[in-house]
């Protein structure tokens, strides 16, 4: 074949850097290269180069998760747009169908986000009486919010990821009474756990959002919707919800 | 999930990377690779099952991160830059982080197409010819951008290599 004889071009030699040749083509470059030893000095600058890219770029050390579907209509999402602006949100409870969420139900997921971000603000911030019930007294902190809420509640463990349990509280909610769990980490980090009783058994759907640092998933199932709120790295909190979704599932 | 989700998540670090690679900054890259995402879930229906997915979502990065800087140069914000903020996995000790660091400031100033070009085939993983078509070039276009990216890196990092006075490095303030 000529293909030992020609010389290869500059697009060949780019070409052998990146990987994109074939063995036979790579064979050829190599003799050549063998042979030509200013050329073969900037071809391993390139593979130098190549080498210090990977490594100041290196793979994701965390989970990327797919949205699953993307909302049809925004409308309400910009309203509490202004809301979010300093918070991810996550909203979760049982997932087990999925949809297209309609103007009515994603008013509601709206709403709830709404509440969840607002009762988040109210009392995360407070350092004196965050909660009415400490984590002590889990076992009747538990009982109290599952009879008022009229359904059995768990509350997730997170310590895996850093974050203990403080407390919770009863909140009012648009749907009725609410639970909120609080949560801190060792930085002093604090999100809350908003659950409150699904209205109807229509929606079965999953959502997801991003706006600015926010961003906010929510699925819903016939018995509670849960929100996840927290002014930490949006990483994190999807991980958080994907740690509470699994425990509550 | 979908065989086209499935494709779509397969794609998610990659794209990551080179989101990564073009802004220097995680959350921004998280940001893209989020955004990229969801519109290509809103447009699955204008993908063409026969050809390959990654160049179609890396074109779309591409968009989205350009957007990005153009709305961003209009109205500016402070964004930390956090390349070399983690030890990057390098192989041996100062001289390789510095050839790092060298490396890191010559890409800077690269020329931004030569940048989103050289980075596309060699942090997105594209073939030339896919790399190509995402960014709506010729061959010969994408060849020479290359060509000239390295060119400029090769000096960029031999000066530094050469120069008299290797411990006072010019340095911005």
């Amino acid at each position: 074949m000529s293909a030992k004889t020609t010389p290869p071009d500059r697009d060949m030699l780019h070409a052998y850097v990146d990987g994109q040749l074939t063995a036979g083509e790579e064979q050829t470059v190599r003799i050549f290269l063998a042979n030509h030893g200013d050329v073969a000095a900037e071809v391993a600058d390139w593979q130098a180069q190549n080498e210090a890219m990977r490594a100041l770029f290196p793979a994701p050390d965390h989970e990327l998760a797919l949205p699953l579907t993307a909302t049809t209509s925004r409308a309400p999402w910009r309203a509490v747009a202004a809301a979010l602006a300093m918070l991810g949100v996550g909203l979760a409870a049982g997932w087990f169908a999925r949809g297209t969420l309609g103007q009515n139900d994603t008013r509601i997921v709206a709403s709830l986000v709404q509440e969840a971000v607002a009762a988040h603000v109210v009392y995360a911030s407070d350092q004196r009486r965050p909660v009415e019930i400490p984590a002590a007294q889990e076992s009747q902190l538990v009982k109290w919010l599952s009879k008022r809420l009229g359904y059995a509640l768990t509350v997730p463990d997170l310590s895996s990821k850093g974050f203990e349990l403080v407390g919770g509280r009863l909140v009012p909610a648009q749907e009725g009474p609410a639970a909120q769990f609080m949560y801190q980490d060792k930085a002093g980090h604090r999100i809350t756990l908003f659950a409150v009783r699904a209205q109807g058994s229509q929606m079965a759907s999953f959502s997801y959002r991003s706006e600015g640092d926010a961003g906010s998933f929510y699925w819903q199932d016939e018995n509670l919707s849960y929100a996840l709120v927290g002014d930490v790295p949006r990483a994190r909190l999807l991980a958080l919800a994907t740690a509470v979704y699994q425990q509550l599932s | 999930m979908s065989a086209y989700e499935e494709q779509l998540q397969a794609c998610l670090p990659d794209l990551w990377r080179y989101g990564y690679a073009l802004c220097r900054n995680r959350d921004q890259a998280d940001d893209l690779v989020q955004d990229c995402a969801e519109r290509a879930l809103r447009k699955r229906h204008l993908w063409r099952p026969t050809a390959a997915l990654k160049p179609w979502l890396m074109k779309m990065l591409v968009n989205l991160y350009r957007n990005q800087v153009r709305d961003q140069s209009r109205r500016p914000v402070l964004v930390a830059m956090d390349t070399g903020a983690r030890e990057p996995a390098a192989p041996d000790g100062l001289a390789a982080r510095l050839h790092l660091g060298d490396c890191a400031r010559a890409l800077q100033v690269l020329p931004e197409e030569q940048r989103e070009a050289l980075l596309l085939v060699v942090i997105g993983g594209l073939s030339y010819k896919d790399a190509a078509a995402a960014l709506g070039l010729p061959l010969g276009t994408l060849m020479s951008r290359l060509g000239r990216a390295r060119a400029a890196l090769r000096e960029a990092t031999d000066n530094v290599r050469h120069s008299p006075a290797t411990n006072q490095r010019p340095t911005r303030t």
